[in-house]
């Protein structure tokens, strides 16, 4: 009797279409929901991206080594004079840097001074070391660090330092004016400004201003483990040696920031979701509410249940979803004028994209809709035919 | 095209003093023609309409539409046996709010959008809707015009029966005589039902069904009914 094909959708586009002021609104809290998720992220993401260059990247092409005398094989008391203890000092670690030298991947290494450039982040600040060099070796460090430089001078006299263009803009440096005059007094001069990969700083020294003396290998990726490269020319490292390489920047990245932000990330996500969850539900509730007669009569004239859900569910799918593509057309260029306006004076490294967050959003918006099925599933269950509506 | 044999239909089953709706009901009905069913209120004429058109399943008695049981059907085939065969017009217009005239109507079609669109401008012009009327929302339609909306509603899928609890009641004299007009029309081809109190507006009907109490009191057909009857 009932074979022939019959049109059994009820259309979700009619209610968003005819109800702009309600559907502006949910539009609107869930897209500003977005925004606010997504910028939060956004800007912890550039903390951790700007300091992942710092922990990740620029370890892999400069490491420090400081070994201690047990290590290097020298027994103090062993030694009659100071001289001739320092004179012993200074031959095994000039024999050390002549077998790390001709180790794969080491394509020079000093000894040098070191100090610490600081680098602030949208949250928190993370401080590093440079070398402080003779400037006949300073062109060699940059052509390593694949660094130009772009503003000022190379270093000639003492005291002298080149900084990157982010850090000088992050410290909100000057040229000629004194490097981080408040740890260091006016001992260091900035005179030039580099372009790098790596927020590259080197300098020349000034007395014994530093933050400590260095075996400083110019190393690359494959060979930035320096307790490897050290066991590979017969040195075991232990605790009392220090290495400032890719292993142990890598281990710090991990404790001090990801592990950080991805708890803040996560804690902010959920509370901003529960949030939301509870205001979408109430909204959505009073929604239902004001149509419980469209659902009585759409039941009356021979719509199922299931089509009424399938109805729910297609108007629900079209508000997140255009939710989601207003959110991110407006997210991006909220973050596009911020980035220019204010990260870019900063010196910050940032990436507008983050997919892995865009999905924990939608996967938020996923929970949300689940949260949404209970009213929905006790309205679905309440509705009535209009004879019982009269009764 | 109805048979009701001995249709009961009980509210408050589990108490004491059982409320009978309808009680030990028979008539029968034939495919086409204007349907009047007349009782003051309480004495089941609409619940004689709901259990035909299987919005409500009676404690009793069957129901019997071209040959089938209406009880005996699934919740999915009376769904899809009210929306394709048949046609409601309620007593309050239940329009949906946020639609147009138009939209109201073809929110119950079952054909394709085109179709749909054609069929409901032509519904919506025979019951004397102007085109600049087709766009407004219920809110700016007056009583009238939002119930001759609900009648092209149930005309729309040109149902077989249609369904009309108290179509008048909200309506002027006028407008009450014109929508009887066009459900007189209808029911040259099938069969309309109509429930009220208003003996007034029955003036036209092929057979009026008197109810009392839940029981048929007396059926009254017209002479035209009454020689094709014979």
């Amino acid at each position: 009797m009932l074979q022939n094909k019959m049109k059994n959708q009820l259309s979700a586009l009619k209610f968003v279409r005819n109800n702009k002021k309600q559907v502006w609104v949910m539009l609107i809290a869930l897209s500003l929901t977005l925004m606010t998720m997504y910028v939060i992220n956004f800007l912890l993401m550039t903390t951790q991206e700007s300091f992942r260059t710092l922990f990740l990247e620029l370890p892999k092409h400069v490491a420090y080594i400081s070994l201690s005398l047990e290590t290097a094989g020298i027994d103090q008391d062993a030694y009659a004079t100071d001289d001739e203890f320092r004179q012993k000092v200074e031959e095994t670690r000039a024999d050390i840097m002549k077998q790390l030298k001709v180790h794969d991947g080491v394509e020079e290494v000093v000894y040098s001074q070191v100090l610490s450039a600081n680098y602030q982040g949208i949250v928190g600040s993370v401080s590093y070391y440079f070398p402080l060099l003779e400037p006949e070796q300073v062109p060699a460090y940059l052509e390593h660090m694949d660094a130009k430089l772009v503003d000022g001078r190379m270093p000639k006299a003492d005291g002298e330092i080149l900084v990157d263009k982010k850090v000088f803009m992050n410290r909100k440096m000057q040229l000629d004016g004194y490097f981080m005059e408040n740890y260091y007094g006016k001992v260091f001069k900035v005179v030039g400004v580099v372009e790098s990969d790596y927020l590259v700083c080197v300098g020349t020294p000034k007395g014994y201003m530093n933050t400590g003396w260095y075996m400083t290998v110019y190393c690359n990726e494959e060979n930035s483990d320096m307790a490897k490269v050290l066991k590979d020319t017969g040195i075991e490292v232990t605790e009392y040696d220090t290495l400032h390489d890719a292993v142990e920047w890598k281990k710090s990245y991990k404790e001090m920031v990801t592990d950080v932000l991805d708890v803040a990330i996560v804690a902010l996500l959920v509370v901003v979701m529960v949030f939301l969850a509870i205001s979408i539900l109430v909204a959505y509730i009073s929604f239902m509410r004001s149509r419980v007669n469209e659902y009585c009569l759409y039941s009356s004239i021979g719509f199922g249940r299931k089509e009424i859900y399938g109805m729910m569910m297609r108007e629900i799918a079209l508000i997140f979803g255009m939710s989601t593509v207003i959110g991110i057309v407006v997210t991006m260029i909220i973050l596009y004028v911020f980035a220019h306006m204010v990260l870019d004076n900063m010196g910050l490294i940032y990436r507008y994209f983050d997919f892995a967050h865009l999905l924990r959003i939608v996967a938020a918006f996923m929970a949300i809709i689940g949260v949404l099925q209970i009213p929905i599933l006790v309205t679905i269950h309440k509705i009535k035919t209009v004879d019982r509506m009269e009764d | 095209m109805f048979e009701i044999k001995n249709v009961s239909m009980i509210y408050d089953m589990d108490s004491e003093d059982k409320m009978y709706a309808l009680n030990g009901f028979d008539l029968e009905l034939p495919d086409k023609g204007l349907v009047g069913m007349i009782g003051p209120s309480g004495s089941g004429k609409s619940t004689l309409m709901y259990v035909m058109s299987t919005l409500k399943t009676p404690t009793e008695g069957n129901v019997i539409y071209n040959g089938k049981e209406l009880t005996m059907l699934s919740n999915k085939q009376r769904e899809e046996m009210r929306r394709k065969e048949f046609g409601f017009v309620f007593q309050k217009h239940y329009l949906v709010p946020y639609m147009s005239a138009l939209d109201n109507v073809i929110v119950a079609a079952t054909s394709e959008k085109k179709e749909a669109v054609e069929n409901a401008t032509k519904y919506l012009t025979a019951l004397g809707l102007k085109e600049r009327e087709w766009g407004k929302r219920p809110a700016k339609l007056s009583g009238g015009q939002c119930q001759r909306v609900a009648i092209a509603r149930a005309m729309i899928n040109n149902p077989k029966v249609i369904f009309a609890d108290e179509p008048t009641a909200s309506l002027d004299h006028e407008n009450a005589f014109n929508v009887m007009k066009i459900l007189k029309a209808y029911s040259k081809e099938r069969l309309v039902i109509v429930v009220t109190h208003d003996r007034s507006v029955l003036e036209d009907v092929d057979i009026l069904v008197e109810m009392w109490d839940g029981k048929l009191s007396n059926v009254v057909m017209s002479e035209s009914e009454r020689k094709q009857d014979e």
